[in-house]
């Protein structure tokens, strides 16, 4: 489905009014937020813009339509199929991904219950971030993580925001769908918060591969691990590690002989050995390459290849 | 004699109307019986698919449509569709109205059928125990229902024929 149909299948009827009027490619549109009585944002081409009430993208607030509470109850029953109850866990999680990979982000009033999350209630802000995938932006590192016909263990480190989740997953279909060079291998995916898979209902929206087993709102530690027992993976990536267990598995995996692919958030390897939890990855030599993304502008941007040894092998790769 | 045959004739002819009406009364009783037990496993069925598989409202009715029974696979399967197709109105809305499917072609009376109204509000929020429990009241409900019909029915088939064979043998008694 296209997505201007994806999205306005999930908007409530006066939104969708407005939103089948505006004049814009939806491939450049990357978020939609709705807030009770503000205005109606969108975020275009990496520029915020209000749109009012014709449809039409303003540069005032005052122009923008307010987004009522009833526009946000619609909403919320379009994005849920009228069924709240059956997206508990991810209204949890604080986040919904609907057909196309799209993810709504959530935000209420939070009710707790003994220390924990247990959902969230009066939802009054939604965030919708439209999916989008950047094949052929993991074509040139390809060369450069592999090794005598075996991918290396490699660690992909990026501020947020740069593009380590979309340089993942290209990878990933990549590695999964091979080519004349590299044949295809089986990857696992552990993908927690369905950024990588994106999938509806099971299926994965992005494409991520002919070879690729994804495991959906896992986490990370016991995902990789249920990979290994059932899955048979040649390859396992994750996305975003940081805790102590998240390390463990990931060592679990190494030892087992599946070939790991990670991201981390941080600048560069000496912010990644000055994190306690992180550190073992760099002094123990656990990954063979490391891949530092550029924090400019273009999203998947490699600054920096580094092997085990810290040996720059290779600089500034541009699209 | 060919006037007094043609008189037994008409006889055994209104006579005879007079029974299917009351036959036809009687099936619809046992009908009814049928179509409440019916609804009732169906509501079971719905309780199941929403506490133990957690679908979604759509799928539990296009679920439930594909081996249950008609009038209600139509019913389940106008709701289903019409949850997916018409983005531009509430679920207690779209509830409400395909419960017009089943005036039109069950032979449920009225309130058997408000009973379902109740759920208009309850399935599809976010606390799915509210939804459980409406549906479990208006099982209880549904089960009344049933019983009072069940002590009922005889009663009504013997006074249904009753009266029907004796409006007929009125009719003709007139006639003649």
């Amino acid at each position: 489905m296209e997505k201007k149909q994806e999205i306005l299948k999930i908007l409530s009827a006066k939104l969708r009014d407005i939103v089948s009027r505006l004049s814009i490619d939806f491939d450049e549109l990357y978020e939609i937020r709705l807030r009770v009585n503000e205005p109606f944002i969108i975020l275009l081409s990496g520029r915020e813009y209000f749109v009012s009430e014709r449809g039409s993208l303003e540069g005032k607030a005052e122009e923008g339509y307010i987004v009522k509470a009833r526009d946000i109850r619609e909403t919320l029953e379009y994005i849920s199929s009228f069924s709240l109850y059956a997206y508990e866990d991810e209204i949890r999680q604080g986040f919904i991904t609907v057909q196309g990979g799209h993810r709504i982000g959530l935000a209420g009033k939070v009710v707790v219950e003994q220390g924990n999350i247990k959902n969230v209630k009066h939802i009054s802000f939604i965030n919708i971030r439209m999916s989008h995938e950047k094949k052929g932006c993991g074509k040139k590192l390809l060369p450069y993580i592999f090794d005598e016909g075996n991918i290396c263990h490699t660690l992909i480190i990026s501020p947020p925001g740069c593009g380590k989740t979309t340089l993942l997953r290209d990878v990933v279909r990549l590695i999964s769908d091979g080519n004349e060079e590299y044949r295809g291998m089986n990857v696992g995916v552990v993908d927690e918060r369905s950024e990588i898979g994106a999938s509806y209902m099971g299926i994965p929206q992005n494409d991520v591969g002919i070879r690729t087993d994804v495991l959906d709102c896992c986490p990370k530690a016991e995902g990789m691990l249920m990979l290994i027992r059932s899955m048979s993976p040649e390859v396992i990536a994750v996305d975003e590690i940081g805790k102590r267990e998240d390390i463990d598995a990931l060592a679990y995996v190494m030892n087992c002989g599946c070939r790991m692919i990670a991201t981390v958030h941080g600048h560069s390897i000496e912010d990644i050995r000055n994190k306690p939890v992180l550190r073992k990855l760099v002094e123990e030599k656990l990954f063979k390459r490391f891949v530092v993304l550029d924090s400019g502008n273009i999203p998947g941007k490699i600054d920096k290849i580094f092997d085990e040894r810290g040996t720059v092998m290779f600089s500034g790769i541009t699209e | 004699m060919m006037g007094l045959t043609l008189k037994l004739a008409g006889m055994v002819f209104v006579v005879g109307s007079s029974l299917c009406y009351a036959r036809e009364c009687s099936n619809a009783l046992e009908l009814r019986m049928i179509q409440l037990r019916q609804l009732y496993s169906i509501l079971i069925q719905l309780k199941s698919e929403l506490k133990y598989m957690n679908s979604t409202l759509p799928e539990c009715f296009h679920n439930l449509s594909c081996h249950i029974e008609e009038p209600f696979a139509k019913w389940m399967n106008q709701l289903a569709l019409s949850m997916e197709n018409e983005r531009n109105k509430s679920f207690d809305v779209i509830w409400s109205e395909k419960l017009g499917c089943l005036y039109e072609d069950s032979v449920l009376e009225d309130k058997d059928i408000e009973l379902l109204k109740e759920l208009k509000d309850k399935l599809g929020t976010a606390d799915a125990d509210a939804g459980i429990k409406a549906i479990d009241y208006v099982l209880v409900r549904l089960e009344e229902n049933r019983d009072f019909l069940k002590n009922e029915i005889r009663g009504k088939q013997k006074v249904t024929l009753s009266i029907s064979l004796f409006a007929g043998f009125m009719v003709v008694i007139l006639l003649m």
